[in-house]
């Protein structure tokens, strides 16, 4: 049993990639809600920067960001 | 508003910067961001900003000054400052030969606004602001000041609306029909519409649904002209299983419009003119009182399967010196 779990354990990694790589990029995105809580106004605006994680096979691209 | 990583290469990480100014805000608020991106699973993504903003100087009635007043008329208003134990109200400034402001120290740091009117001689919409300079976590405020000064015409309504309701989004039609019988005589057309092909129709609901096509052109052997005037054109039933045709969307009727001057005085509409072309105007004086002319706002044609909201104004030149030209705004809402 000791010598099959490493040949076990590369079978699934080898299976891991294959399913992850189908080409296409996948977009996971941290937290899609920020809450800046209560905020003094002071004049300078609420800032942010949203986490993107690309765990797909190829490039992810942001092809437009706009309010809305 | 937001910059952005354009491309994020596989196994790697990116980030959407997003700033959201909030120096008119108060109470909650929320925004959105909208990311496209070529992930084939989520092409669209919504984020949300959200917040509850404070203010540290709460004014009343209102954080913002609007006066309304006819040409050469002077006003004054107040607004009453309370400040956050925090912070310290020191003086006031305005860059603006309209208004003067005066600060007038109350209970408990609590501080008077006076604002007074000088100068009312040029018709129109002027703004301004006041500077209120402090101590503490901020270091300044400004209220934002509105001035209207009326001519000696006045447009009553001041704006014309027009509410149309447009139709639902598409749905799909399960099932095979003809469209053998058409409403309108004119219309000699026959369409066979295959099972499960999107067609834009008025209801969700079971009934017999007028199909309408978008088509801008008219077909063989309708009415020259009148197919023409709308972006869409009736063709004809589809019989599901009950009841009664839904109407198709109608366009309100005309608006009125009067315009008179204050004074009593006589005054001459020299032209008329619309900046959308959906939107028509025409004028009639009126025979008893030569002093008012009533003006009559049409909507000739709009595509109601876009829905939002259009601005336009109508353009009405006239012979009075204080006042050769008014603009009325117009709003076309198709909702």
């Amino acid at each position: 049993m000791k010598r099959v779990l490493p040949f076990l354990l590369v079978l699934l990694f080898v299976w891991t990639v294959s399913f992850a790589q189908d080409g296409k990029p996948n977009m996971v995105i941290d937290s899609e809600i920020y809450d800046a809580g209560q905020v003094i106004r002071t004049g300078a605006p609420i800032e942010h920067a949203f986490l993107i994680k690309n765990t797909g096979a190829s490039e992810l691209r942001i092809l437009d960001v706009k309010p809305g | 508003m937001t910059r952005y990583d354009k491309v994020i290469p596989p196994g790697s990480e990116g980030k959407i910067y997003a700033n959201v100014d909030i120096s008119h805000s108060k109470g909650p608020i929320q925004k959105g961001i909208e990311v496209k991106s070529n992930d084939p699973k989520r092409p669209d993504t919504r984020l949300i900003i959200k917040a509850t903003v404070k203010s540290l100087i709460e004014a009343q009635p209102e954080e913002h000054i609007r006066f309304i007043v006819s040409k050469g008329e002077l006003k004054s208003q107040e607004i009453l400052l309370t400040p956050d134990p925090s912070v310290k109200i020191l003086n006031s400034v305005v860059d603006s030969n309209i208004i003067t402001a005066k600060l007038t120290p109350q209970k408990d740091g609590v501080q008077k606004l006076t604002v007074d009117l000088k100068k009312t001689d040029i018709i129109g919409t002027h703004s301004t602001e006041i500077k209120i300079a402090t101590e503490g976590p901020i270091k300044e405020m400004t209220i934002p000041v509105v001035i209207i000064v009326r001519g000696p015409l006045q447009v009553s309504p001041p704006t014309v609306n027009f509410q149309v309701k447009g139709h639902p989004d598409e749905v799909v039609v399960n099932y095979t029909v003809d469209i053998k019988q058409t409403n309108d005589p004119e219309a000699l057309v026959v369409e066979k519409v295959q099972a499960g092909r999107k067609l834009k129709v008025l209801s969700e609901a079971e009934g017999w649904y007028q199909v309408v096509t978008f088509e801008k052109t008219p077909v063989k052997g309708t009415k020259p002209g009148s197919p023409k005037s709308v972006p869409f054109r009736r063709i004809g039933w589809v019989k599901t299983s009950v009841v009664k045709p839904v109407k198709l969307a109608e366009l309100p009727g005309p608006k009125e419009i009067s315009i008179q001057t204050a004074n009593g005085k006589t005054f001459q509409v020299l032209g008329l003119s619309s900046t959308l072309a959906s939107v028509k105007v025409e004028k009639k004086v009126n025979a008893a009182n030569p002093g008012q002319y009533q003006l009559f706002v049409s909507l000739q044609q709009v595509d109601t399967t876009k829905k939002g909201s259009t601005r336009g104004e109508i353009l009405v030149k006239t012979d009075n010196a204080d006042q050769p030209q008014l603009r009325i705004p117009v709003f076309v809402n198709v909702t």
